[in-house]
Parts: C-alpha cells; structure tokens; sequence
C-alpha cells in the first residue's frame, strides 16, 4: 500500500524538522504543503526529502490539506495521512489510523485525542472541541468524539471523492460533511496528544472559534 | 428645511449618477426601475417625513422616526451579510488561484502533472 502523509505548516519552523523525521518511517513519501510561511519552514521542508509545495499567500489549513490531496491523488496514493506539523500528535499512531484503511473496514478514520485520554488535555481545548463537535453534528448531523482532529487517514476512495472547499479551520468539521454527504464508511481510533507552550500557542482561540462557526454557517448556506 | 434640502440634493445625485452609469453598463430595465424607486420613495419620505409617522402608526412602531431607525438596521444588516458572502466568495477564488499556482510550480520544477487534476478550476 502506497502511503503519502500530508504535512500542512504555516510558520512551524521550529518543529516542521522533527515531525518529518518522526512521519518518515510510517510512510513512503512525505507532501509538506507551506501555506505562505513567513519563516524558514520552507526551506527546512526543502532540506529534508520531502515533496514540497508552496503556497504563495495563506490560506488556511483548509487550502493546504486540499493542495495536499490533490497532490496525493495525482501521486496515485493508495492512503494518505495528515498530520499536523505543531508536534503535538506522536507519529506512532499513524500505525493506528491505517489499520481499519489497511483491513478494509473504513475509508476514512479519525484519530480521536477524546477516545482515551481525556484527562491529559487542557479544560479550555476540551471545552472548545466539545463546542465544535455540537456544531458538526447540528449542521452536517454527524456525531463524532473529535471535530478538530489533527491526524486523518483516506483511502483511495476517499482522496478520490472528498472535496474540499473550507480554506480554514472550519475544514475539520466540513470533512464530515463529505463523508455524510458521499456515504464513505469512517472509523475513530484513539490516539495520544501532548501539549506543549508551543503547541498550546498555535490552536484555536474563542475568536476563532467564533469565525469558524460562521464560516461553516456559511458553507452550510451554500450547500443549501 | 437645510438639512432636508442637504438630503434631497445627496439622494438626487445618488438617483441620477445610478442612472447615467446604469445606461452605460446597459443593465436591465428592471433594474433601472427599481433603481428609481428605492430612491424616489427615499426622496418622499424626506420630503414629507410625516408620511413614516403614518406607516408606524399602520405597523405599530411608535414614530416615523423610530421605523426610519429599525429599518436602517434591517437593510444595513443584510448589506452586511451580502458583503460576507461576497467576501467569502471572493477568498475561495483567491484560494484555488494559490492552490493552482503551488501545483503548476511544483510540476514545472519537476516535471509532475499535478496542476491537471485540481477538482474547482
């Protein structure tokens, strides 16, 4: 099974490096989409062997797990795996999210930091997932544990049929539109999180999480 | 009287300039029609405001005045609302546009035909 990771980083220099080299043994081919890094994750991407694609402006992690997609079906990836670059995720679990893909169970899995060890993450990120989890379900009607998810895995079926059209974070809760949407068979598997100052600085905030509700709003508008 | 006399000349030119560029961009009679309603009704009400005083009364708002007020608020907001759509339209273009660009990079440099097979362009 041919496996690409989708890797989407906007200004993670100080850990696009490490989580490259962590990915590298789960998978055959690594795509580091920089969505207009205004530091050096470009060029530190460049220097590891990975396949890089630059985006001239940013435009959210929508736009780059969609240019990593695209890249990974035009590759003719029989799975493709993202994984945030905030090294908050541990590579190990791509193992996990590729099983059920590998079994023929599901052509989409999530990996879920809420399945088993919700006491490790903080109160207010528990609180802003619950928040986005009710708003996946109220306007997609699909229950899930984990709307904000940084680590995913699509088969074949899956990097064929998924559209994106979420440019930002709003992607997370839209993924499961599509699946709702295309009829794909999807899975959750429990995975490990460590937070970190860092990590902690890059997520969402309250006034994200605001314009991320409208945006969804939004597209939920243009769907109808 | 200066300040409804100020008004009237503003909402006049906004009526005719709407006009004049409307023939110029050859938009529907329609449109045109509407155009010089939604503004002759504004000259009106300027012009005789004790005509909002009696619709309140009709849709049960206190003053003329106050159903001036609510109804800025209503049109304002979805203005408002129009621009977010058009706004929201206007970055997902921008988006596949980059997205396009990165692709077609990529395949220049090395040779991949990736930039074929982007699904919204």
């Amino acid at each position: 099974m041919k496996t690409v990771a989708i890797i989407p980083a906007f200004n993670e220099a100080t850990t696009v490096r490490s989580v490259i080299q962590a990915v590298r043994p789960f998978v055959d081919n690594i795509i580091v989409v920089d969505d207009g890094s205004s530091d050096n994750t470009a060029r530190i991407a460049e220097e590891e062997d990975v396949i890089l694609i630059k985006h001239l402006l940013n435009c959210g992690l929508g736009a780059a797990l969609s240019t990593g997609l695209i890249t990974a079906r035009t590759l003719g990836a029989d799975a493709a795996v993202t994984i945030d670059a905030d090294g908050q995720l541990f590579a190990e679990d791509i193992k996990r999210v590729l099983k059920p893909l590998a079994d023929n169970s599901a052509d989409v899995v999530i990996g879920s930091r809420f399945l088993n060890n919700e006491s490790t993450i903080p109160l207010i990120r528990r609180f802003y997932n619950r928040i986005g989890n009710i708003v996946t379900w109220a306007l997609f009607g699909v229950w899930t544990t984990d709307s904000q998810s940084g680590i995913r895995a699509f088969n074949r079926v899956a990097i064929k049929s998924i559209q994106i059209r979420c440019s930002r974070m709003e992607v997370s809760s839209e993924f499961f539109d599509e699946i709702k949407k295309k009829n794909i068979r999807w899975q959750e598997v429990p995975i490990r999180v460590q937070y970190t100052t860092y990590s902690l600085s890059k997520g969402q905030n309250f006034t994200h999480g605001v314009r991320t509700v409208a945006r969804l709003a939004l597209r939920r508008r243009h769907r109808l | 009287m200066i300040f409804q006399g100020i008004l009237l000349i503003v909402i006049g030119t906004v009526l005719l300039t709407g006009l004049i560029k409307g023939r110029g961009r050859h938009r529907s009679i329609v449109v045109q029609l509407s155009w010089i309603s939604v503004w002759t009704v504004a000259m009106l009400l300027v012009w005789k405001p004790e005509i909002t005083s009696r619709i309140a009364f009709w849709v049960g708002i206190g003053r003329g005045s106050d159903l001036v007020f609510y109804s800025a608020i209503i049109i304002l907001t979805t203005i408002v609302l129009i621009l977010l759509v058009w706004v929201d339209t206007l970055d997902e273009r921008i988006t596949r546009l980059v997205q396009d660009i990165a692709i077609k990079e990529y395949d220049r440099k090395t040779n991949f035909k990736g930039g074929d097979s982007h699904p919204h362009i």
